[in-house]
Formats: C-alpha cells, structure tokens, sequence
C-alpha cells in the first residue's frame, strides 16, 4: 500500500487510548480505544484491535474493530476481520470469513462521497 | 465383446477396445511415432496431443442431487440419463432438460434444467425442476419450484410467492424485489436483489451486483464492484446471541 507516502506502523505491543491523526498511510497492529483519522490508507493488522471510528480514503481490516468506518474510496474486510459498526464506502471487498454486524451503504455507482476531514499536521497524534 | 451390444461404454471397455485394435495392428502401439503428415493447412494445436493411445487423464462426471417429487426422496446421481427411478418409491424421474420458447401450458416435473426463454410464457402452469432459468415472463397463476438454483435473468420480475428456490441467482442488469423474507441456501447477485435475506449458506455479491434491504447468514463475499445497502448479520460462527439465550 506504499504510494509514495510514509506509513506509521503502531506495533502489537502498544496500546493508544486517544485519537490518532495522520496525514499519510497508517498500519495499526496494536489496541486503539479511541478514533483513527487517517488522509491515507489504514490498515488494521491482524492482531489490531480498535474501539472507536475510523476515518480514512481506504481501509484494509484484518483484526476487530467496534465502530463506524468512514471510507472515502475503498473498504477491504479480509476472512479474519470482525466488525461491529456501520460502514460508509464507495467501494467494498469482503471475503467469505468475516464477521459483520451493522448497516453498511457501499454503492459503486452513486456520485463520489465527499473527501473525510483532513486531519492536522503531525503523525500520529495522541 | 464385438458380438455383444453394449448400451454403456465404460472406461475399462475403452481400454480394452483400444488393446484389441492394437492386436489387429488398427492403431499404433504406445509410444510409436504417427507418420508425418501435412499440418501447415491447419492451426496449431492448442494441447499437445500424446502420441500414446493411453488414456492419460479421466474425468469423473459431476454429481447431482435428484429429489424425488413423489416421496420427497433425495439422492446424488452421476452422469446423463434421460430418465430414473426413484431409490426409495420407484417412481419415474424424467431427467431431461426442457426450452420454453412460447406460451406453456403443460407441467413439467423434470429433474433436470429447464429454461424459458425471453420469448416464453408460463400460462396457468406449475413448472419443477432441478435448476431453472427464467428469462422470460409468468402469469399470476404459475408457478415455478426448484430444487436447486433458480436464475432470474428476464426483464420482468414475477411475484416472488410464486417462486420455490434453493439457490438463487440474479443475474446481471436484472433487478428483482422481494416483499417477504426470503429463506435460501445460496445468493448469487450479479443484479439487484432488494429483500430481507436469511441465507444458510454463501451470500456472494459479484461486481455489478448489489443488495438492499436485510442479510442474515453466516458467509457473505463481496466482489470488488458489488454494492451491500443493507443491514449486515454476518455470523460465520453462529449467532452469539442466540447462542448465549
């Protein structure tokens, strides 16, 4: 997922309780209690877990998350994912696996949503 | 054997056949080189053919679930026949597959396809079948049951209590509306389905394909261009709710 942008990886080991902002691409392998926005992609490892909402132009989840998901392009749920809130996509991936409960309004073919709120300078933020 | 009539061709008569020719110097003995002959006229091969007459690969026919619509008698059958008993009641099951391409008044009971195309039209008729396709257009008075997939590709949509499925399939641009819960194994979206869906199997939205309304299950794929406006119960391990009551 390297497009030129530098990506913050927040390792397995660590725990964030606060809100995470960053302008580039972010890997989450560790627990956030709080939100993630993200001008990027995210990417939710396996062993991430998040309590809060996530915000970024595409999002890959492989681990949990309990909260809404706002993407502005793409929302990629991998066979280990779980998620428990409303998803808001243009486009969606899901593969046979995942555990979903929430409403989800992902239609290719309406206009382009409008872009997330850009968060401020500095990666990442507590 | 060459006195014999035999209906059936298995594999071991092949190569027995095959032995016999050899015997009698009708076919070349493995590994011997055919003639050259002139292939500049015609275009490649796509595989290269063995120069063995050796049976290097079998391909084992596909099986099928046949339900009895007497007994309601299920059982997996290999192959291609026109017709079958019934293993628990002897009743006859036609196997064969049928086209519709005008109105059609006669019912059907086939545990084979049955395709009724743009052009045709259920009148006053209940159709069973194995796997229909539904292309064209049904009265009020018909009916269709299915033991496994139903496809509906037609530019109409009939009304859903008139339609028994298994499996169901929408196929792409056509867009099909379902009042009631719809109870199915399968899902298969390459149009659109709008209804609340309880799903034991696989609820697969293809690209192009989209779901609005409801989905309960325990699998659900979506390709990459498929639409999901609904509310999601993907429980691949079961409810955990229901499983805590």
């Amino acid at each position: 997922m390297s497009n030129g942008t530098q990506e913050s990886v927040i390792g397995a080991d660590v725990e964030i309780i606060g809100t995470i902002k960053s302008n580039g691409n972010i890997r989450l392998d560790g627990k956030l209690e709080g939100e993630l926005q993200c001008g990027g992609n995210a990417i939710l490892g396996k062993n991430a877990q998040v309590k809060g909402n996530v915000t970024a132009t595409s999002v890959s989840i492989e681990g949990k998350i309990s909260g809404n998901i706002l993407a502005k392009d793409k929302i990629e749920m991998k066979a280990t994912a779980t998620v428990n809130g409303d998803i808001k996509a243009r486009r969606l991936s899901v593969e046979d696996g995942v555990t979903f409960v929430g409403r989800s309004e992902v239609n290719p073919n309406a206009q382009p949503m409008p872009a997330p709120s850009a968060p401020q300078p500095g990666t990442p933020q507590r | 054997m060459a006195g014999k009539k035999t209906k059936v061709v298995d594999g071991f008569s092949v190569v027995r056949g095959l032995a016999r020719a050899q015997q009698q110097g009708l076919v070349p003995p493995p590994g011997s080189r055919r003639p050259a002959e002139d292939t500049s006229a015609r275009p490649p091969p796509l595989m290269q053919p063995k120069d063995s007459p050796h049976i290097v690969k079998t391909v084992e026919p596909t099986k099928r679930t046949i339900r009895c619509f007497q007994c309601g008698y299920e059982f997996k059958l290999a192959g291609t026949t026109p017709a079958i008993y019934c293993a628990k009641c002897r009743e006859k099951i036609d196997l064969g597959d049928y086209v519709i391409e005008g109105p059609w008044h006669e019912e059907i009971n086939t545990g084979g396809s049955v395709i009724i195309r743009p052009t045709g039209r259920l009148e006053d008729v209940r159709i069973r079948a194995g796997n229909v396709i539904l292309e064209g257009a049904m009265d009020d008075r018909s009916a269709i049951e299915c033991n496994q997939w139903l496809e509906l590709a037609g530019a109409t949509s009939p009304d859903p209590r008139q339609l028994t499925m298994r499996n169901l399939r929408i196929a792409a641009g056509c867009t099909m509306k379902f009042k009631y819960k719809l109870q199915v194994h399968h899902v298969e979206l390459l149009g659109t389905l709008d209804a609340d869906v309880e799903s034991t199997g696989l609820v697969s939205i293809r690209a192009g394909g989209h779901l609005r309304g409801t989905v309960r299950g325990a699998h659900l794929q979506v390709e990459e261009g498929g639409g999901l406006s609904a509310r999601v119960f993907i429980w691949p391990q079961g409810n955990p709710l229901e499983a805590g009551t």
